[in-house]
């Protein structure tokens, strides 16, 4: 049985994305770490939809899992997925061993400043030295973005771009560079009107006087 | 260094390559911040670290500190500018009054990330002055900003700062603007970006006796003649004298250039300063806006010149990398430059002018 159904979008809207993001709240160092972590906790995910995609040995309670489309529980199989995997990881093979691991050389945390024609541009901040400020810009091609990457990219997103060596399964390495886009959060309404509520009450409060400095 | 003596005026412009800051000393130690930028150090205001290489203490000699707008490049710093300038008066929008306007800076600067962000600068700045108690002061065009009798100053000369935009009507639009985008759902946290948004920013003029100096901020032009820089010569031709010195607005641009601007508010030997700016090749201002900036001035200057290179900041395999790629890189880090305009005889009109930190002329 193939799990043809379970995508690499569910990946990434299960909690493993998360772990991509989880250096952030961490020191800038950790950040790196925390990051390409995620990033390979990722690349085993997919490489295990790949393999069980191949193999047909899963238990019917999972094709059930698959046929309900249930969200919930698509999260809960990639759970187990994942789960499976970390077991065969410590029991079958040596980190790395197998698995594409990713060797930053930078990395940078970027803005979308606009988007012009098959180009966006964007503001970069280089996060391995420790910079908040911006240190560069850049044009990137949008037809090397993947259907993930494009239903993120917008005016005002934010992004990851990592470049570096990866290796891959059979040992060898390639130069290779990544750009990891944020999902952004939307507010609601209730929340918009409370932040103004907020503001309005803060307002309220002062008193003005806009007489000349001397 | 030296400071300017007590009965000297001086401009100094600061911009290095993106972002710009004026410091203006009016007289007798009664400084003045416009906007702030980062030094060489991308730590400290530029303002600040000048004002440390004078041996004045900021901390007192600052009576205003002034936000023309609140974009990533013109406040960088600007906490840390009020926390400093404890005298200081801090000098804002008053669209930044409106709780519509806040909660949109707070709502769109809401990511989860480190890079620094316009509109969070500026709330910072806003509860760093209500924590301490100390006073805000709303700008609209009319304002004024500072104000000194003749008496109290070492030069003997009235001197004020005046806020020239925006206009009641622009204004207007603005708070509408953004009340409908702050209401149309879904509302995602992303960065505003802010084009045609630059018609709220203060302009404003410094004049010391006969001298006049225009400091056009992010000011461009619209079509309607109630906004914009058409607003502001139908506001002040013929009032005050021409201005002998220019900081160009919003950088040289052409959508900030307005010939009534060079034939009704300044004088013909004028004086511009621009500062630059710069995103993914595109550039301003542009050769075609210095040639025309240069045909109008007598003397015209740029506090900042080329990027840093990036092989000289990068190892060799990172730039290998960026020759391979697809994609296209530039470096955004520049020297801060400086351009100081010192008038030893402020009603004579006499000027001296000084390039510091790569700062050139045209």
């Amino acid at each position: 049985m193939a799990l043809h159904s379970l995508t690499r979008q569910d990946i990434f809207n299960s909690r493993y994305k998360e772990a991509v993001y989880s250096g952030e709240r961490t020191a800038d160092r950790d950040a790196t770490v925390g990051y390409i972590e995620g990033y390979q906790l990722m690349s085993r995910c997919f490489e295990g939809i790949e393999r069980h995609n191949v193999a047909s040995d899963e238990p019917d309670s999972v094709a059930d899992h698959r046929a309900s489309n249930n969200p919930s529980k698509r999260l809960q199989l990639i759970d187990n997925l994942v789960a499976s995997m970390q077991v065969r990881a410590s029991q079958e093979m040596p980190l790395n061993l197998g698995v594409r691991s990713l060797n930053p050389l930078m990395e940078w945390e970027g803005s979308v400043e606009g988007i012009e024609g098959d180009e966006f541009v964007a503001r970069l901040c280089n996060v391995t030295t420790g910079e908040l400020l911006p240190t560069e810009a850049a044009r990137f091609p949008v037809s090397d973005l993947n259907d993930v990457q494009r239903e993120n990219l917008e005016v005002g997103a934010i992004f990851r771009w990592v470049i570096g060596l990866q290796r891959l399964p059979n040992g060898n390495k390639q130069r290779v560079s990544e750009l990891f886009f944020r999902r952004l959060p939307a507010h609601s309404e209730n929340e918009i009107n409370a932040t103004v509520e907020s503001f309005a009450i803060q307002l309220d409060a002062r008193e003005w006087d806009d007489a000349p400095s001397r | 260094m030296t400071p300017p003596r007590d009965d000297e005026v001086e401009i100094s412009v600061f911009g290095p390559g993106y972002g710009e800051s004026v410091l203006i000393h009016v007289g007798s130690r009664r400084w003045i911040v416009i906007d702030s930028c980062l030094a060489d150090d991308r730590r400290t205001p530029a303002p600040l670290k000048y004002m440390s290489d004078l041996g004045l203490d900021a901390s007192t000699d600052v009576c205003a500190v002034v936000a023309t707008h609140w974009h990533d490049d013109h406040i960088k710093g600007l906490s840390t500018i009020l926390d400093v300038c404890a005298g200081a008066d801090f000098w804002y929008s008053a669209a930044l009054t409106y709780g519509e306007f806040l909660a949109f800076l707070a709502v769109h600067d809401n990511q989860p990330t480190k890079l620094d962000r316009g509109g969070t600068e500026m709330l910072k700045c806003i509860n760093l002055m209500n924590a301490s108690g100390r006073r805000t002061k709303r700008l609209l065009e009319d304002t004024l900003v500072a104000e000194w009798p003749a008496a109290k100053l070492a030069h003997g000369l009235a001197t004020r700062l005046l806020a020239l935009s925006p206009s009641s009507k622009q204004f207007d639009q603005f708070l509408q603007v953004i009340g409908a985008e702050l209401h149309a759902l879904p509302l995602k946290a992303k960065k505003r970006l802010t084009a045609g948004r630059n018609d709220l920013s203060i302009a404003s003029v410094l004049e010391v006796g006969d001298l006049s100096v225009l400091l056009g901020a992010d000011l461009e032009n619209c079509q309607d003649p109630d906004l914009g820089w058409a607003a502001v010569i139908h506001n002040r031709s013929g009032k005050g004298p021409k201005s002998a010195a220019i900081k160009i607005p919003h950088h040289g641009s052409e959508g900030a250039h307005h010939d009534k601007v060079w034939s009704e508010l300044l004088a013909v030997d004028v004086v511009s300063v621009v500062t630059p700016w710069s995103l993914a090749g595109k550039r301003l201002p542009t050769e075609t806006d210095k040639a025309r900036i240069s045909s109008l001035s007598k003397e015209a200057y740029i506090t900042a010149g080329s990027p840093q290179a990036l092989k000289k900041r990068y190892p060799q395999a990172v730039t290998k990398h960026f020759r391979t790629s697809r994609v296209e890189i530039e470096s955004s880090l520049y020297r801060c430059g400086h351009v100081r305009i010192r008038f030893p005889e402020a009603n004579s009109g006499k000027q001296k002018i000084e390039l510091f930190n790569g700062a050139a002329k045209f």
